[in-house]
């Protein structure tokens, strides 16, 4: 007697703990969740291996195949099959229009970061990186907007424009994301130049300028003056994910 | 398109690990604890279950997909049907892991948090006794249960599985990992179409959207409770979400999303009418609903015009 069904159901999870393990594999998984959360997807490809191996037990035990039993395992395996058709990638500038632009983040993206950013007194320019992204972020427009103004920044994201903004105001973006894909939240630095925006939206630029009170749909807030601004390659990373940054290798 | 694939892909495997981990750790209880365990434990102590379960979940860090297959699994084995529920309700929201992400998305403003946990565990209680007081009966769906007809445990499913047709303790892990994979695949369907609508919803709702369905007192509670049920974040994350709209909508708003998104969502509705009769979950989402509604209400009311943000 041979049982088809149990032959199924351990060919699913096999399938589905293989593609899981190609995700994290491959680094597609960044474009999907947080670093954090790295050690436990490649736990559930390992988890679902053993799983599945455990079904063989079954593979001599009477049992009828099911129709909806095996709707149930395509179903299971919907996922591996979209990803077939539309490969993963990185969210951009559909997503930040579509979630809306946060100015001044307010939530806790590293301290130390924060902390560490805010003491840079340095003379000459201060980039804003992605380890610091948010933290910088938050401490130049929400936290301690006063002690920035007139310091020299570079900071480099994704060109985005919405109808709150000046004709000369544009905001440099990075999307953060805190837990998976669905929760990435678009955070950017209004940027002001004489000649508004010189690329099309979506585009990445690296940005140069001075911390300077400014308004943004009507409410004060410290903006960037801009004196350069580069159009560069969009970096392999193009998420933050605060705190800290994720740099594989 | 190309944003719904990834989306729904995220949430899937977002969701995955800890849905395993929840199958898992209710395989355990399936054949492990002896079957009248649980039951007799509460047996003598009905008065202090619901603030028994409502505890636990400060102690187990799971959110809303794993904690399901467990509360099948306590049930199961004898917990009390409004125990259970007091537990699944407030088991996502008051884990320590929820409660300090809450925190760091909201750092100068610690009443968020504080009423967060506060609502949670509140809005628990009274579901509980809700159910204690007007349910009798088995939620369970296929009577007590059912696994595929050929279980390999060598026995005759009668309440839960007991033991295995092996001996020793080797032959029970490879029952629990046998029951871990039925019923990830049993209730891992469900999640997908969970999923699936919530990722469509999420690319298709823009924040815009949002802001002009509510900035009332109760339409703005409305309109994040939606927000909150279809978009299904892990309540690991829903805060700084939530933190992106502190501008927009006024404190109860905010909570609405944070109390009700984790109790309640499009994948774990799914879940739920997986392993529970249709009647129990449409109750059990009625009472939440309303609760959660009439408490973020009251928030409006009592934060007066102050908007969330301080």
């Amino acid at each position: 007697m041979f049982n088809a069904m149990a032959v199924l159901r351990c060919l699913a999870l096999l399938v589905l703990a293989w593609w899981v393990d190609g995700l994290a594999d491959s680094g597609m998984v960044a474009a999907l969740v947080h670093p954090r959360f790295f050690p436990a997807v490649s736990l559930a490809a390992g988890a679902l291996f053993f799983l599945a191996l455990f079904q063989c037990r079954r593979f001599t035990k009477p049992e009828k195949l099911n129709a909806w039993s095996i709707a149930g395992l395509l179903l299971i395996l919907s996922p591996v099959l979209v990803s077939a058709v539309l490969p993963v990638g990185y969210l951009g500038a559909q997503t930040i229009e579509k979630r809306g632009l946060t100015v001044a983040p307010a939530g806790e993206y590293g301290g130390a970061e924060a902390e560490r950013f805010s003491r840079n007194d340095a003379e000459g320019v201060i980039e804003i990186r992605e380890e610091n992204f948010a933290a910088a972020l938050k401490e130049i427009t929400h936290d301690n907007p006063a002690r920035h103004l007139g310091k020299r920044v570079v900071i480099s994201g994704m060109v985005h424009r919405d109808k709150g903004m000046r004709d000369n105001q544009f905001a440099v973006t990075r999307l953060l994301l805190i837990c998976c894909a669905a929760d990435a939240v678009p955070v950017g630095l209004i940027c002001e130049s004489e000649d508004g925006c010189p690329v099309a939206e979506g585009a990445w630029v690296r940005v140069e300028g001075t911390l300077e009170e400014g308004v943004y749909m009507q409410r004060p807030l410290t903006i960037l003056k801009v004196t350069t601004v580069d159009a560069i390659e969009p970096p392999p990373q193009p998420y933050v994910y605060p705190p800290g940054a994720y740099r594989p290798e | 398109m190309a944003e719904f694939a990834v989306v729904f892909i995220s949430i899937f495997v977002e969701a995955l690990p800890f849905l395993l981990l929840g199958t898992l750790i209710s395989a355990v209880v399936a054949v492990f604890v002896p079957d009248d365990f649980i039951a007799r434990l509460f047996a003598s102590r009905s008065r202090s279950a619901l603030a028994v379960a409502v505890s636990a979940g400060f102690l187990l860090p799971i959110c809303e997909c794993g904690i399901v297959p467990i509360v099948r699994g306590l049930i199961r084995k004898g917990a009390p049907v409004y125990a259970g529920v007091a537990f699944l309700l407030a088991a996502p929201i008051v884990n320590p892991i929820v409660l300090a992400s809450t925190y760091y998305a909201f750092p100068d403003n610690f009443a968020i948090t504080f009423l967060r946990a506060g609502l949670g565990m509140l809005i628990a209680l009274a579901a509980g006794a809700f159910f204690r007081t007007f349910y009798a009966g088995n939620p369970l769906r296929g009577g007590m249960y059912v696994l595929p007809a050929a279980c390999a445990c060598g026995r005759h499913h009668g309440a839960s599985c007991q033991g295995s047709g092996r001996p020793g303790l080797l032959g029970k892990c490879g029952d629990v990992m046998l029951h871990a994979g039925d019923e990830l695949i049993e209730v891992g369907k469900y999640l997908v179409v969970g999923v699936f609508l919530a990722a469509l919803l999420r690319t298709v709702l823009a924040r815009e959207t949002l802001l002009a369905v509510g900035q009332g007192d109760l339409t703005s509670v409305a309109a994040m409770m939606f927000f909150g049920y279809v978009v299904s974040l892990c309540s690991e994350a829903d805060a700084f979400v939530a933190a992106a709209f502190n501008y927009y909508f006024k404190a109860g708003a905010l909570l609405a999303f944070l109390v009700y998104g984790p109790m309640l969502d499009l994948k774990n509705t799914f879940l739920l009418y997986s392993v529970f009769k249709g009647r129990f979950v449409t109750t059990l989402i009625v009472v939440v609903t309303v609760a959660v509604l009439a408490a973020a209400w009251l928030v409006n009311i009592l934060a007066g015009e102050a908007t969330a943000h301080v």
